[in-house]
């Protein structure tokens, strides 16, 4: 063996540890952006590490860490802008010192203040202090690890729940509760949710959808590898469904 | 000389795991993005493995050699 790789599918945003023992860092996962002024990624790349911080390539995201290993977030490139999104209970103290850092490191303004402004007078003292920071709230939206629209919606349908879709949005109902999809361009959904008598158990129902999902994404990368690669000439020399469900392929590359 | 083959492990949490096996040297770089372009996914990690660098170590001293021929 030359290379060993991990990959994760493109219809996969591997961020969430789901799981009925996991409510509480789903809880915790709550989002809000605060948009920059970054429009390229070079731009943001360099600006980030010249402000002391990493800022590695995640799929179509980055990933920043603003305190050691245990806090960071990601950049998601929304309407030609570069957005930071945090979680809602990420520290406020490291979210402002990294803005600020930035900031400095940029020689100018990076983080729009009228969007701030309007967000604090939404959100009240959960937003950040009126320094040089903007916040959109983003209230009761979740972070999930669904990017394939089409594959939401045959797992929402698969599992028994009637999902409607129009456009990039998808909704459906769970017990009492209104569950909406949305997606920004190719990444993953946030899932919104609208009354909640019991969040606990809404998370439930998300961790089984989130489990078909990737069970779905397993076929579906399977049946692709195989008819791809007949394509390539490339011929199957064994096939193997393993103890923990995985599917193990080895091909033939020729010379 | 041995099969060149790839190795997919599709696990159930839709995470994969791909090995290159017996792709001398720099031309298993090649197949990161053949990979890529099969399985629709994204390379979040790589391991070069001891084959990898033995074959380096021989590409090495071949340059050496050449080198050396030169002057």
């Amino acid at each position: 063996m030359s290379v060993s790789l991990a990959l994760v599918p493109i219809a996969l945003a591997m961020r969430l540890v789901m799981g009925k023992k996991n409510f509480d860092n789903w809880v915790q996962s709550m989002q809000f952006s605060i948009p920059s002024l970054f429009e390229k990624e070079s731009e943001l790349a360099r600006t980030v590490r010249k402000a002391g911080y990493d800022c590695e390539k995640w799929g179509s995201s980055y990933k920043t860490h603003i305190d050691g290993e245990d806090l960071f977030f990601f950049w998601e490139f929304l309407n030609g802008k570069w957005v930071a999104v945090f979680g809602k209970y990420d520290s406020r103290q490291h979210i402002e010192r990294f803005i600020a850092n930035v900031n400095r490191a940029a020689g100018k303004q990076m983080f729009d203040v009228s969007t701030l402004q309007q967000n604090e007078l939404k959100t009240g003292s959960a937003a950040l202090p009126a320094t040089n920071t903007t916040a959109a709230m983003l209230p009761q939206a979740f972070p999930t690890n669904f990017r394939d629209g089409e594959l939401l919606f045959k797992t929402l349908k698969e599992f028994g729940i009637n999902p409607v879709r129009n456009g990039s949005v998808i909704t459906c109902k769970i017990e009492n509760s209104h569950l909406t999809f949305r997606q920004s361009g190719d990444h993953p959904f946030q899932v919104e949710i609208h009354n909640e008598p019991d969040l606990r158990k809404i998370f439930q129902y998300l961790s089984d959808i989130d489990d078909d999902y990737k069970r779905c994404l397993q076929e579906v990368v399977y049946k692709k590898l195989k008819a791809r690669a007949e394509e390539r000439n490339m011929t199957i020399e064994s096939e193997e469904v393993m103890e923990d469900n995985s599917i193990v392929l080895t091909l033939n590359i020729g010379s | 000389m041995s099969k060149k083959q790839i190795r997919v492990q599709i696990f159930a949490d839709g995470q994969i795991k791909a090995d290159v096996i017996g792709v001398k040297g720099k031309a298993c770089m090649d197949y990161i993005d053949i990979l890529e372009q099969l399985l629709d996914a994204e390379t979040v990690d790589s391991e070069y493995t001891a084959e990898y660098y033995e074959t380096e170590l021989v590409d090495l001293r071949q340059q050496q050699k050449n080198m050396n021929n030169n002057y």
